[in-house]
């Protein structure tokens, strides 16, 4: 990050279980309220786990056109859903924006898989001419960023990336990386994801990441317990409109914080567990010019596996074990389910409105966190307290990190 | 501002394995479409292809497992990754692996072994003739690598993985362009200074049913199936598809300090990238040019590049009347009276379209046309299209001094992207003309 230009976040726009738009979905973890039942969109009975965070009543034709509805998958509708919100919120009207300056930035991880499996079913059974033609556009992953450029007239530079659960966060970073390197002033960034459908669903699950411990859908996701069984997928999508700092004093935006680091680092192997994602705290805090006891709280990945999340606490000690001024961690996740690429995106939004209420979000379920883990706080109340700075982290599988830190602009 | 440089590269292709057999069928116009074998397709309207033969995953270090467990597109940035970090010199070893990372693109992944999957998985309906609403699947019946086989960031960590790089990694994933989107993302992270070497480039192997039917359905793929070695046109009056094709090509960037220090071999420097979109269908393209002019004269500046100083394009040329019309009506908005001198050319008349390995692989022949001082033709070019007046190196290979090539790429999602390459020699002056 070597360019002067600064960047912060103006817009948030969010939708998961626990709802549509930004401020439903920040009251409703606020009140630690949990989104996670038993699927319905699908009969789980052949399947080990059975619940997941549904995104309910989401009317795809309030935001997308008619014709664009029957050529795109949930997760793009998500996306571009969570695109208008942020910029609702943001107050960007892109008609008076250079179309060149604007730029997309997102991330998925499954595709678009709701309309590919029933062509995947046609081509197998009823023939090829018999497969949409739409599936061609439809389950790429590119589709979305193409939609939302022609649904709005954007024309910057817009890109979409594949990390594993690391990919939404990933687009936030990389967004300020291009608004610093001058591709656009402005960007929508961050992901989406409908993996609650059958194979989309079998797929995943090939992971063994799953929580196969559902009799209890309420509590089978619980990150750093010491009885924690797994990870639960959700739907959702998140989107941050971000945006080169004197462009957004222009237009006297609203600033809800500034993005002052971003890193990618992967665990090595024959290093001790969680020192890839140890080594990307410490590069991003380093950009950012901050030190570890300036971190106010930390958005984890919580997985909760038993291996990954014994590596992440191993780099939250690492780090920030001993300061003084040790950082509270939660996974808000933990009331929404795992939305994959779209996970880094909305813990970065829920990172602008930590630092805007001066709350931060817990851990639910997490009334024994696991003793190994030392004296990292695992806060599983909201909280309220000063909150100028959160180091955001996502992790991939076999540790693909990625941390973001956002501050309080000033 | 640290300057990037390539130091490494290898392509397969349906060329053949290796840069050599790339050169000579791109150079001497060997084309290389075919017949589908691999699947019946007798209910496609296209059956023609360009294909990778000769791809043995035992040749290069892949465990049985990994046969089994890897897609093919990973198995092909795996091996092509390899020779490209051999061809580099660089010992794993005895570079700092976190300032190492891997940014490989590709449009759709590991699509071939999904749908393989799924046809073993999925149960057929009682009303056969019905696309059902949800499909019926066995999970306890998966294999328990699905998931890695399937999903797109495997190219990428894959590679890293082998290769001891714990920096960055990410799968670049915006289709067509997806390729030249990597090496100007690896490019930047290097200039940033947050690496020092990237693994880039593009790999995909589409050539599956379900990715021919939907291409096929929304009428974008040739329908020579009698003539499978002219099919694919570029800018040809009777063009009238692209030539859907399986490749990998991977580069290794560098900064030029770690480069120069270890001694290495520099093959040519990467001066700039640039990307925007037309916002105009998701895969159509506009007669106008605009946006892709625009993005060719933001790759310019970014290079500090005239347009009088590219010695070469390697154009998209993808060999669809929209494409043709769009892409020379941007030459001339970027290069002005210039794009009737420069000398433009397409290999996916020979190659084919191997969607978001294309740019990769014509990145690798760019950097060859500056060693080689050869601008390689466009292959079954016969009939001009009065709409395509620009010089497109028909058929025959010219010796041209070449310094600076132009490569560009455009694909569905309306993107538009472009990437500058400079020869050795002609990188340095152009590193001492300062700004960005």
């Amino acid at each position: 990050m070597s360019s002067k230009r600064r960047v912060v976040v103006t817009g948030l726009g969010a939708m998961c279980a626990s709802g549509i738009g930004m401020d439903k979905v920040w009251d409703r973890c606020l009140s630690g309220h949990n989104a996670i039942g038993a699927i319905q969109r699908f009969d789980t009975r052949r399947y080990g786990c059975k619940v997941g965070g549904e995104l309910e009543g989401f009317d795809a034709t309030k935001y997308v056109a008619p014709q664009v509805v029957q050529q795109t998958d949930r997760s793009s509708q998500m996306g571009i859903a969570a695109c208008q919100l942020a910029a609702e919120d943001a107050g960007l009207v892109l008609k008076n924006e250079d179309p060149n300056q604007v730029g997309i930035y997102f991330s998925n991880l499954m595709g678009g898989m709701e309309f590919a499996e029933p062509e995947l079913y046609a081509q197998a059974f009823l023939g090829a001419g018999r497969v949409n033609a739409y599936q061609a556009i439809a389950w790429f992953y590119a589709a979305a960023q193409g939609q939302w450029s022609i649904q709005t007239g954007i024309r910057g530079h817009a890109k979409t990336v594949v990390a594993d659960r690391a990919g939404g966060l990933q687009s936030v970073g990389l967004a300020a990386h291009a608004i610093r390197h001058e591709h656009c002033n402005v960007a929508f960034a961050g992901g989406f994801e409908a993996p609650l459908v059958p194979y989309a669903f079998l797929m995943y699950g090939t992971t063994g990441l799953l929580s196969k411990d559902t009799t209890y859908p309420l509590l089978a996701y619980r990150p750093f317990h010491r009885k924690r069984t797994g990870m639960v997928l959700g739907e959702g999508g998140g989107i941050l409109v971000v945006e080169e700092l004197e462009h957004a004093q222009a237009r006297k935006a609203r600033i809800y914080a500034e993005i002052t680091g971003f890193s990618v680092a992967m665990d090595a192997p024959a290093d001790p567990a969680g020192s890839g994602l140890a080594r990307c705290f410490s590069e991003a805090l380093g950009a950012a010019g901050l030190e570890p006891k300036d971190i106010d709280h930390v958005n984890a990945e919580g997985a909760a596996t038993q291996a990954d999340d014994y590596a992440e606490a191993a780099a939250l000690q690492e780090i920030f074990g001993g300061t003084a001024h040790s950082p509270t961690v939660s996974s808000p996740k933990s009331m929404f389910g795992h939305t994959l690429a779209a996970a880094g995106a909305l813990d970065a939004a829920l990172a602008c409105k930590m630092i805007q209420n001066n709350v931060v979000l817990p851990t639910v379920n997490l009334d024994e966190p696991d003793p190994q883990f030392g004296n990292t706080h695992f806060n599983d109340q909201v909280l309220q307290k000063h909150v100028d700075a959160v180091a955001s982290c996502s992790r991939g599988k076999g540790g693909l990190n990625t941390v973001v830190v956002l501050q309080r602009h000033n | 501002m640290t300057q990037v440089v390539v130091t490494g590269m290898h392509a397969i292709s349906p060329a053949g394995i290796g840069l050599g057999a790339l050169w000579s069928a791109v150079r001497d116009g060997k084309t290389c479409g075919e017949t589908i074998k691999a699947f019946d397709c007798s209910q496609n309207t296209t059956r023609i292809v360009a294909q990778v033969h000769g791809f043995d995953v035992t040749n290069w270090g892949l465990t049985p497992e990994e046969a089994i467990r890897l897609d093919r597109v990973t198995q092909f940035a795996i091996a092509s990754a390899s020779s490209a970090m051999a061809s580099a010199g660089i010992d794993s070893s005895k570079i700092n692996p976190y300032r190492a990372g891997v940014c490989i693109g590709t449009a759709i992944g590991g699509v071939a072994s999904m749908e393989k999957a799924f046809n073993l998985l999925v149960g057929k309906t009682e009303a056969e003739r019905k696309k059902p609403k949800r499909v019926d699947v066995r999970p306890d019946e998966a294999d328990p690598y699905l998931f890695d086989t399937y999903c797109a960031h495997s190219v990428s960590d894959e590679v890293a993985r082998r290769h001891g790089f714990y920096g960055f990694c990410s799968t670049m994933s915006t289709g067509c362009t997806a390729g030249v989107d990597a090496i100007g993302l690896a490019a930047e992270l290097i200039a940033d200074g947050v690496v020092d070497v990237m693994i880039t480039g593009g790999s995909e192997a589409p050539i599956t049913p379900i990715v021919l039917s939907s291409f096929d359905n929304i009428r974008c793929l040739t329908r020579r199936n009698d003539d499978p070695t002219r099919a694919s046109r570029p800018f040809d009056r009777d063009r009238d598809g692209f030539l859907l094709a399986e490749a990998c090509g991977i580069l290794v960037l560098e900064s030029e300090t770690h480069a120069r220090k270890r001694g290495a071999q520099i093959l040519g420097y990467v001066l700039g990238a640039a990307s925007l979109c037309n916002a105009y269908h998701m895969t159509g393209l506009p007669a106008d040019g605009v946006a892709l002019g625009d993005t060719l004269q933001r790759a310019l500046n970014y290079s500090r590049i005239q347009p009088e100083e590219v010695d070469y394009i390697n154009a998209h040329g993808s060999s669809t009347m929209q494409n043709d019309r769009n892409e020379t009506a941007a030459f001339k908005i970027a290069f002005g009276q210039y794009a009737r001198t420069v000398p433009i050319s397409s290999s996916k008349a020979v190659l084919g379209h191997p969607l978001g390995a294309a740019s990769a692989v014509e990145s690798i022949i760019s950097l060859i046309a500056i060693r080689e001082n050869v601008a390689p033709p466009t292959a079954n070019y016969e009939n001009a299209d009065p709409a395509c007046d620009l010089d497109y190196i028909p058929n025959e290979a010219r010796d041209v001094p070449i310094h600076v090539v132009e490569c560009n790429a455009s694909g569905f999602s309306g993107i538009h992207s472009a990437v500058l390459f400079a020869s050795s020699e002609f990188g340095e002056r152009v590193a001492a003309r300062g700004g960005r």
